[in-house]
């Protein structure tokens, strides 16, 4: 179309507001995403902030200098157990803050004992485990001294006590009053007696690279607890039943709508279409209930199978189907019929390939509808290992824990959004195709 | 035409009665739609006339009298009350805007299909998810809406925890718009004919004339339809009162579909699960029949 356009009256307005109008409705829309986006990447006290901010804290990374000049302390693991101590202890005290890693580094007379350090991360995904209350005592520190080795919380480096490593401080060595955390550390560290060594000096500097530990914290605690269910085994519970119920549903629903378009009279043709399509009229709801009590029936309660097999009679996709084979030319078929293919070569060979389109549109709708459903695996699944991806989020948000763990649910909710996000930015053309195709309209 | 098929030999046209394939074709997805459509819903309808134990099915029957107990309770008709009033606050408050965003959309030629994804991102985020951010938006000592309130100098809202407006905090959401409907109406706009919205301009029809009598009428149908599915959905709305009240504050938000839940799954009353599902189904084809009529007589 490359004639000129007649000019309006009020065209030029008409399209500023136009503009206007799409662009403050985007962004209205994308402001709860931008919401949660920055509520993720906050710490627990500027999350619960009143007034909050959008922009989140600087993580800072503490370093404690402890001295055992004093002490004549030699076992490895008492001197280890002290400096993790100073670290789990006082950031357990200052668990709200914006703490983005802390590191210990124990000396004598000059020399480096031991350096650890910890990521929040890691501090966030032990924290439950290691230091449920707070208990700040020597014992213990001993009984979860394995715990914190075996899971890997804390990163402990062992110089030795005839270590040759010189104390270099790389960072301001006294901790001034403006470093507000860092001098409310040091004031703890000293008023507390669990410490054999002496508290040199705490220091503080800022680390942006922090700022994603909220999300890194998720698959920590997966990786490091002994949970059975985990963000990362309901993902995948989520996506099993989300390719299975897309692959019976092709199979199912691809073959019936076939014979009903191309392989039967004309007359049971519109019965079994009518069969197929008049359940779109029932409402999930209304039959949830007794479809339970069906599925207990078949013994595929507490199963993801329960979930998957029910997508198989969604009349939508028998109606979207038909509508695709009916404008298939009945000559076609009979051309390859009379070449001596058989029925089903005809359809395995040609209207498979045929069918890819209505395939890729259908499967991207199941992808949508069954990654989002939430009433029907709430009813099925009983045990927490089998939680598809919305229930685990779902439960995990409504479970009453520890305060400063709402960044986490909100950095899961985002984790959620990336499948379809992905389909979304790879898919659009043929979304709006299967949105114009289901319903009803010829794109 | 009739050459083509008078020149099929006549086995092959016998064959199209009704072939082993057809059947084989058949069979699963016949059994698959028996099982878990008609015979549920067969179901729901016996088992709200019983009294019905899962333990021991059906249990004793009772008749009608589920329904008469109903009707009769103060839970249900306010169940009831809510869900219609629920529903026409989103068609009131919601329903339209898509419309609108599509509209706007037709005539913006510059980055259009970034428009268009940017109003289909939003969906990405699973609807609970969704629920959960706006929950934690509508938090009553931290949330960020009370907050912007409070900017402006307005008192802060509870949002869920007032009986008052908990009703309108739960449709608030959709007053954003965008989403898949964007989409189908921006689709359907497309099938608009060209040639009308053209010779309307030279007849000296402005923009927004344009929209009222030519785009609006054009999308009659697809409107018929994205009615009756907005309707339906409104009316079994679940999974955001479910995470998001719960019911409650006081149950002015206990809807008919969380009875259905609450009554089979919290209390073991299956029976009464049952006859409010027949209930459901009830309304719901009622709404459809006479949107079936209406766009019929038209």
């Amino acid at each position: 179309m490359k004639q000129s356009r007649i000019k309006e009256k009020g065209q030029t307005s008409f399209k500023a507001f136009a503009y206007a109008f799409s662009i403050l409705s985007i962004v209205l829309l994308l402001f709860p995403l931008g919401w949660a986006i920055s509520s993720s990447l906050k710490d627990p006290i500027s999350l619960y902030q009143f007034p909050p901010k959008w922009i989140p804290e600087q993580p800072q990374v503490v370093t404690i200098v402890v001295d055992y000049s004093d002490s004549d302390m030699s076992d490895q693991q008492a001197l280890e157990r002290d400096g993790l101590k100073a670290m789990w202890y006082s950031w357990k005290r200052k668990q709200n803050e914006a703490i983005g890693e802390m590191r210990t580094i124990g000396m004598r007379d000059g020399r480096v004992l031991y350096e650890m350090k910890m990521r929040a991360f890691e501090f966030n995904a032990g924290r439950s485990y290691v230091l449920p209350t707070e208990v700040f005592t020597d014992q213990m520190m001993k009984t979860k001294y394995m715990l914190i080795k075996e899971r890997g919380y804390s990163h402990v480096t062992w110089h030795g006590l005839d270590s040759e490593t010189v104390y270099s401080p790389k960072q301001r060595a006294v901790s001034s009053t403006e470093d507000q955390l860092s001098a409310q550390i040091d004031a703890f560290l000293q008023s507390s007696s669990f410490l054999e060594g002496d508290v040199r000096t705490v220091s503080q500097s800022g680390d942006w690279m922090r700022i994603f530990d909220n999300y890194l914290a998720i698959f920590k605690e997966n990786s490091l607890t002994s949970k059975s269910a985990t963000i990362l085994n309901s993902f995948m519970n989520s996506v099993y039943v989300v390719v299975l119920s897309i692959f019976s549903q092709l199979l199912l629903g691809g073959t019936a709508a076939y014979a009903i378009s191309k392989l039967i009279g004309k007359q049971w043709s519109n019965r079994w279409t009518l069969f197929f399509v008049a359940t779109i009229m029932i409402p999930e709801v209304a039959i949830i209930v007794p479809l339970y009590l069906v599925i207990g029936e078949l013994g595929l309660t507490n199963n993801l199978w329960g979930v998957i097999l029910p997508h198989t009679s969604w009349g939508i996709v028998i109606y979207m189907f038909k509508g695709f084979f009916d404008q298939i030319p009945d000559e076609m078929l009979q051309a390859a019929r009379m070449d001596g293919a058989n029925e089903w070569r005809i359809f395995y060979s040609m209207i498979v390939k045929l069918s890819i389109p209505i395939f890729t549109v259908i499967s991207i709708m199941t992808f949508m509808a069954v990654w989002n459903e939430f009433l029907w695996p709430l009813i099925v699944l009983r045990d927490e290992s089998l939680y598809t991806f919305t229930l685990y989020i779902t439960s995990e948000a409504s479970r009453p824990r520890a305060a400063g763990t709402g960044q986490s649910t909100m950095a899961m909710l985002l984790l959620a959004a990336i499948p379809l996000m992905v389909v979304f930015a790879t898919c659009q053309r043929l979304i709006e195709r299967g949105v114009s195709w289901s319903s009803g309209v010829k794109g | 035409m009739e050459k083509v098929s008078l020149a099929v030999p006549l086995k092959y046209r016998k064959k199209k009665r009704f072939p082993i394939l057809a059947a084989l074709f058949l069979v699963p997805s016949v059994l698959s739609f028996v099982v878990f459509k008609y015979v549920p819903m067969l179901y729901a309808i016996v088992m709200s006339l019983f009294d019905f134990s899962i333990m021991n099915p059906p249990g004793p029957f009772v008749g009608l009298s589920n329904f008469i107990h109903l009707f009769k309770s103060s839970l249900f008709q306010t169940a009831l009350y809510n869900t219609f009033v629920i529903a026409l606050l989103s068609l009131v408050m919601t329903f339209w805007i898509p419309i609108l965003q599509a509209m706007l959309l037709i005539d913006i030629r510059r980055g259009n299909t970034l428009f268009r994804f940017l109003y289909l991102l939003p969906a990405a985020v699973p609807s609970i998810a969704a629920v959960l951010i706006w929950k934690w938006l509508y938090n009553p000592d931290y949330g960020l809406l009370n907050a912007i309130l409070e900017r402006i100098g307005l008192p802060a809202v509870g949002w869920l925890n007032d009986p008052a407006i908990a009703k309108f905090s739960l449709v608030l959401p959709g007053v954003l718009g965008g989403g898949l409907a964007v989409l189908i109406y921006y689709s359907a706009l497309q099938g608009v004919s060209r040639e009308i919205v053209e010779s309307s301009t030279i007849d000296g029809a402005g923009p927004w004339r344009r929209m009222i009598s030519i785009y609006l009428p054009g999308l009659k149908f697809i409107i018929g339809i994205q009615f009756i599915q907005f309707l339906a959905t409104a009316f079994l709305a679940f999974d955001n009162i479910y995470v998001m009240t719960g019911g409650g504050p006081a149950n002015s938000t206990n809807v008919m579909s969380l009875m259905v839940y609450n009554s089979a799954f919290k209390q073991n009353q299956f029976g009464m699960a049952g006859a409010i599902s027949f209930i459901i189904f009830a309304i719901v084809a009622i709404i459809t029949l006479i949107q079936i009529k209406v766009s019929n007589k038209e």
